[in-house]
């Protein structure tokens, strides 16, 4: 699909990449943390200007490479890169650290308890799925712990992964140098154990069976990072159902639409309460409409295998789901040629898996029955999306938190966390490095 | 149970036991014919299937405003995994059904699977007899069989499993079970195979795609020589794009390694939510007929447009959907996932849209979340 250009690596050539990347230790590490900071910036910067050679050389290949439309894949990125900005990644340093300077070594120890943090040797990012600018994220973590990194980026994310580091070399050879790109597919276990060999450090990204896999590959002295299979929840609270509520559907819209629903951080369950002026099922009509208007304002892709697999899986899901409405259990409301979907389950239903834009809408007497309602599924829940008023959503995060949730905001924002973000329930950065005391 | 429904059951089973023709061929039904069988049965399974009849009515449509079998409505195979689709006077519940079979789970691990209740054992038995004695035996009244497929005993919810069972009851002279129910080899399994003298009379070797992967894993190539005249017969192939080349591999493997020749392996494709099976006819037409499957006359195939569901012209590749009159103690009409394109009368199969992982991490949580169970 997105990488038949790129050929396999032997083993060799990641052996050898990962010779290289050993080499380059020693450089990385002597250079200032701010220093890295500033370059990745730099580099970053050029994938949101308009009139940057590079940015247009993205937005040319991603639409292909990641299945998605032209006027979707520019979404992606401006929203990706917002945070390769010298500013932002700077706040990302400030946010997880005191003193950033702690990844400086000995020179970085100042005042009170003498403490340094080390990245990994030898990191391995194993990212999966579709979903262009992870590979650029887990890049930038990487080099800021000072962490020679051998990536492995999803297949629709290879082409962004690349042209980063392309530029990156470009910028500054020293720090190209600590990275290597090489794409293989995830299938082939014999790569994956060549690429994961003598890492300090594993983290890999995708379904669970994926990310098991690549577990069960390590031994007991590799820091394994899983990013394991997560999905999101909405939440509506009836006191934003009414007067602007349809900014509230548009926003839920958005965020189900962005990636073609591919991304960990979109909902597939938004709850709404009852009680407000608007019933759920209304607002169930209300999201339907927006997705109908976003399908011409980010056009669902046109390659024409993806689409005729999704038409197909859409097709098994709908004939599905009719069942269900016809026994009076659901009603589902969808676009026919377009691939927006949204059942709304007057009852609890189990639902197929829903290809496509697609959401659930289920009504609740109250929201604070949802943590209830999630149960086993908390362990997988990452974003919660939310419409409601401030003083009950504290109280409503805590009790999803304690389900499983790690992270609740504004359904604005659901799409595009911060560099920052509690990426499943830790600091990015903080994550990845190795804490050293002088006493 | 209802004599009336009975009686149709009968006619089916006689119909499908009556088609050889004498030669290597099943005799092709009227569309009248076939038409009479299928508004016969869909007017069944619309009073007797409740989940059925509230799609139809849900649609408008009932036994008497259909103009042919193409309007009665297509259950997608999903469906499956969620309701219950059984269409037996009495009900299921009061009714001793011959048997449940179940999907097997696919590389998505945990998740719903799919089930098939059949009412009326002896349909499935019929639907069977004619077309895997034409595709495995045109020459040959009985033969040993050697199997890499579970045996019924040991795998009931398996619908494979039943099929073959069946095939040994009408057509082995013996049986040797190589794997177990959890398809695991068989202490002595490949000494079995190894001691099946070259000398010997032809035998019948079954098993799906995977199992013979894990054969060739576990035989060098020259250790088994079936005897001359021996067949292969292969099943649940690799599925998506690959699976031609795929296919064209696993099966110049099995040839080098269990000594039959590469047109003596005769795919077969069936699903567990139809009781019929197709096959591709090698034995009769030789490796022409490779790739193109032949569906009995009481099963036919349409080639659906994914997204308007409509039927395209024989050449053009879409969903497949099947009409199966074997059905008739659940669903006649079943839409799949499957992608094929039927030229000549016989359907290619293109592989399967879904079974790809889902993409990032994102899948849905419904299973997750639902815990409610089955609708009847």
């Amino acid at each position: 699909m997105s990488d038949q250009g790129d050929l396999v690596p032997r083993v060799e050539d990641v052996v050898a990449a990962k010779a290289r990347l050993t080499g380059a230790r020693a450089t990385l590490v002597a250079r200032p943390v701010a220093d890295i900071a500033d370059v990745l910036g730099r580099v970053g910067e050029r994938f949101s200007d308009p009139g940057d050679s590079v940015r247009r050389e993205a937005l040319k290949e991603l639409p292909r490479e990641a299945v998605l439309s032209a006027e979707l894949a520019e979404a992606v990125l401006d929203g990706m890169a917002v945070d390769w900005t010298r500013e932002r990644i700077s706040r990302l340093l400030a946010e997880e650290f005191e003193d950033p300077r702690v990844l400086d070594g000995a020179d970085g120890m100042n005042g009170g308890r003498r403490l340094m943090a080390f990245g990994p040797a030898l990191c391995v990012q194993i990212s999966s799925g579709s979903v262009p600018g992870v590979g650029v994220n887990a890049l930038i973590r990487s080099l800021l712990v000072k962490a020679p990194t051998l990536i492995k980026p999803g297949a629709g994310d290879v082409v962004l992964t690349r042209l980063f580091v392309d530029v990156l070399q470009d910028a500054d050879a020293e720090l190209g140098a600590a990275v290597e790109v090489c794409h293989w597919p995830g299938s082939d276990q014999e790569l994956t154990s060549v690429a994961i060999e003598g890492a300090d450090l594993v983290a890999a990204y995708g379904s669970d069976a994926s990310v098991r896999a690549v577990r069960d590959l390590l031994p007991v002295t590799t820091r394994f990072i899983p990013y394991h299979h997560r999905v999101g929840i909405g939440l509506v609270g009836r006191e934003v159902l009414h007067g602007a509520v349809d900014e509230v559907a548009r926003d839920v819209a958005r965020t189900v639409a962005m990636f073609e629903h591919r991304g960990c951080v979109c909902p597939h369950v938004v709850f709404v309460e009852r009680g407000g002026e608007t019933l759920p099922e209304g607002f169930a009509e209300l999201v339907s409409g927006s997705l109908e208007a976003l399908a011409s304002e980010w056009p669902a892709p046109a390659d024409a295998d993806e689409v005729g697999t999704e038409a197909a899986e859409i097709a098994q899901a709908r004939g599905t789901v009719e069942i269900y409405e016809a026994a009076g259990a659901a009603r589902m409301i969808h676009g026919g040629g377009a691939n927006w979907t949204v059942v709304f389950e007057s009852d609890l239903v189990a639902v197929p898996p829903l290809p496509g834009r697609s959401v659930r809408i289920r009504p609740v007497d109250d929201l604070t029955e949802v943590a209830a309602i999630l149960g086993p599924a908390g362990r997988h829940l990452q974003s919660v999306g939310y419409a409601g008023a401030e003083e009950r959503i504290t109280g409503l995060a805590e009790s999803l938190g304690r389900a499983g949730a790690s992270r609740v905001v504004p359904f604005a924002r659901v799409s595009f966390p911060p560099a920052w973000w509690l990426h499943d329930g830790k600091g990015p950065l903080e994550t990845l490095v190795r804490w050293v005391e002088v006493e | 149970m209802s004599t009336e429904w009975d009686a149709l059951a009968g006619r089916l089973e006689d119909r499908f036991m009556d088609a050889a023709d004498g030669g290597d061929r099943l005799e092709a039904w009227a569309e009248t014919d076939f038409d009479a069988f299928a508004r016969a049965s869909f007017g069944w399974q619309y009073e007797l299937c409740a989940p059925y009849r509230a799609l139809c009515d849900r649609r408008g449509i009932t036994p008497g405003s259909i103009g042919d079998w193409r309007d009665i409505p297509a259950v997608p195979a999903t469906a499956f995994k969620y309701f219950d689709f059984v269409s037996i006077p009495g009900g299921w519940v009061d009714v001793d059904c011959d048997a449940v079979f179940e999907t097997s789970g696919t590389t998505r691990g945990a998740e719903r699977r799919g089930r098939h209740v059949v009412p009326r054992g002896s349909l499935y038995r019929a639907s069977f007899y004619h077309p895997f004695r034409l595709a495995l035996l045109p020459d040959l009244e009985r033969l040993p069989m050697l199997s890499l497929i579970p045996s019924p005993a040991e795998a009931t919810a398996s619908s494979l499993s039943c099929m073959v069972g069946m095939a040994v009851e009408e057509f082995g002279d013996g049986v040797d079970w190589l794997v177990d129910g959890e398809g695991r080899w068989r202490d002595d399994a490949f000494d079995l195979l190894g001691a099946v003298r070259r000398s010997g009379g032809p035998v019948l070797l079954l098993g799906t795609a995977l199992s013979f992967v894990h054969l060739i894993e576990g035989v060098e190539a020259g250790d088994v020589q079936l005897p001359a005249g021996s067949r292969v017969m292969e099943t649940g192939g690799f599925k998506g794009a690959r699976r031609s080349i795929a296919r064209a591999e696993l099966y110049a493997r099995i040839a080098a390694h269990v000594g039959v020749e590469e047109q003596r392996i005769v795919n077969e494709y069936g699903m567990t939510e139809l009781l019929s099976q197709m096959y591709e006819p090698v034995l009769i037409e030789g490796v022409e007929a490779q790739g193109r499957h032949v569906a009995p006359p009481w099963l036919r195939v349409r080639i659906l447009d994914p997204t308007t569901l409509e039927e395209r012209p024989d050449g053009n590749e879409g969903l497949i959907a099947f009409f199966d009159l074997a059905n008739l103690g659940s669903v006649n009409h079943i839409l799949t996932e499957d992608v094929g394109v039927i030229e000549a009368g016989r359907l290619q199969l293109l592989g399967r849209a879904t079974g790809a992982e889902p993409r990032g991490c994102s899948r849905a949580m419904d299973d997750l979340m639902a815990g409610a169970g089955r609708v009847r």
